[in-house]
């Protein structure tokens, strides 16, 4: 019996991914479920740093999608216009778990193939790991992605996103994702990688995108830096904080192989 | 049978805060059914024609008939479609009524029920709830209908800007008259059945309303009372309806 998977990704204006998504999960050849929680988190707790924004569903045609799936046997919508946080929303997905599996968040713009996918749900049946983190390529522009480890888009905690599911799984926080009731033994980004499990995580991949992000996570002038960035001609640009300031040193930016 | 019922709302950018808190007040009474799927979402904020472009109004309000075809657009025909203002306080029993209502009767309306400012428990009953009211509104908040029965009335909608006045009567008395049951202007305050749902489901804060300063120079509003003037002439000659599509 193979183990199911439960995914469960957090959206607000999320159009241009979902469909993508979906299109990866039909392929998985093992039981699955997609939890997709819609709306404003309020900013409190873990996420009190971002913009608050005034209560909302999706404007950009995700609703409307979403709407088109709910009799998807495999799909669950939860919606409110205002989550009491971020990590409200991982829990109302948590609570919607009633057997073994797999717990993935997938956010969004976080992208697996089926194989890997498989993969994930393999190592969990062959192995004691309680939990994974993972290594991404993380995308700075259609064909761009960000360079360096131990550093922004790649810190040494990141990216926690696959868990053992137990019924006392609760989520502490969101950003970073923490759970109790799950067990100490982690998976290492190095471990998975070795495994060839790395996502392709679309964070700036996409101009709305980033209009987007610099609305919500107060990053000034950020859409004019990621178009020059993407203007750039000499490759690789070793110094990331050159063109976006908040990333801190030690992360650069290059091509894609 | 257990319909899907799909909350059709036109919404918009606030940007006055005063405003966005009082429907903000209102809207958190919607959450527990998005959540529970009780009510489906379907918000339109982008709407392809408005009032403004349309008819000259100074405000860019949607038209009826373009909410009802996005709503529609995500429907099966046994769908109940549930079109109701952006600043309803939905009192908790209400999807169970409509539930109840499609299945048993038909469409109907559903009035406004006021408050000046405190607003009762939703914990009372409906019927509480409305009670506690301090007027008697004669202005419908919220219309259910199936999409079957949308598309086969679809002719006889107006086809006229939400926030005008009169639209909701109007629709009020097609939803009437399709019971049989002929509006005046001594009933048209009366709650009705099966036309119309009881008093208390749909409750609204008072706040003053951008069309009443001038009532019946605003082209969406001229536009409204014209088309509710042609079609009680045609299909209700005895309610006398002034020209400016106003119950005499």
């Amino acid at each position: 019996m193979k183990l199911p998977i439960s995914i469960f990704t957090l959206v607000l204006d999320a159009m241009r991914f979902l469909p993508r998504q979906l299109a990866i999960f039909e392929q998985l050849q093992r039981p699955w479920h997609w939890c997709i929680v819609s709306g404003v988190a309020d900013s409190v707790l873990d996420t009190s740093w971002v913009s608050k924004m005034p209560p909302r569903l999706s404007r950009d045609g995700t609703d409307e999608w979403l709407n088109a799936v709910l009799d998807h046997p495999n799909i669950t919508v939860l919606r409110r216009q205002l989550w009491p946080g971020k990590n409200a929303m991982v829990n109302a997905a948590l609570s919607r778990i009633k057997e073994s599996c797999v717990v993935l968040q997938c956010d969004a713009d976080e992208f697996w193939t089926p194989k890997q996918l498989d993969e994930i749900c393999g190592q969990f049946e062959n192995t004691n790991a309680d939990s994974m983190r993972f290594f991404c390529r993380y995308y700075l522009g259609e064909n761009i992605i960000a360079t360096g480890e131990n550093c922004w888009s790649a810190r040494a905690g990141e990216w926690h996103r696959a868990w053992r599911w137990n019924s006392n799984m609760v989520s502490l926080s969101h950003e970073p994702p923490k759970m109790q009731g799950i067990g100490p033994r982690c998976m290492t980004r190095d471990e998975t990688r070795r495994r060839g499990l790395v996502f392709e995580h679309e964070a700036y991949k996409y101009r709305e995108v980033v209009a987007w992000k610099m609305a919500y996570y107060k990053y000034p002038n950020l859409v004019s830096q990621w178009e020059r960035l993407q203007a750039n001609q000499h490759w690789p640009v070793k110094r990331l904080a050159d063109y976006f300031p908040f990333v801190g040193e030690g992360v650069g930016a290059d091509l894609l192989p | 049978m257990k319909h899907r019922i799909f909350h059709c709302v036109d919404r918009r950018d606030i940007s006055d805060q005063r405003t966005q808190d009082r429907i903000w007040r209102c809207q958190q009474s919607w959450d527990q059914f998005y959540e529970s799927g009780q009510l489906i979402p379907a918000h339109c904020w982008s709407y392809p024609r408005n009032a403004k472009d349309a008819l000259g109004d100074p405000r860019p309000l949607p038209f009826l008939k373009d909410l009802l075809k996005h709503a529609m657009n995500q429907c099966k025909p046994e769908d109940i479609i549930f079109w109701g203002n952006d600043d309803n306080i939905i009192h908790p029993d209400l999807p169970n009524y409509l539930q109840y209502h499609l299945n048993v009767h038909g469409p109907c309306s559903i009035f406004r029920t006021e408050f000046r400012s405190t607003v009762p428990s939703l914990e009372l009953s409906a019927e509480d709830f409305g009670k506690r009211s301090q007027e008697k509104h004669v202005g419908r908040d919220g219309f259910a209908w199936t999409k079957a029965w949308l598309e086969e009335n679809w002719d006889m909608l107006p086809d006229t800007a939400l926030g005008s006045s009169m639209w909701d009567v109007h629709m009020a008395c097609i939803v009437r008259l399709w019971y049989g049951i002929k509006t005046t202007s001594a009933n048209v305050w009366e709650q009705i059945l099966p036309a119309e749902a009881p008093r208390g489901f749909l409750g609204h804060i008072a706040h003053t309303s951008a069309w009443l300063a001038n009532q019946n120079a605003s082209p969406a509003n001229l536009l409204s009372g014209r088309l509710f003037k042609e079609w009680s002439a045609e299909f209700l000659p005895e309610l006398k309806v002034t020209p400016e599509g106003n119950l005499a």
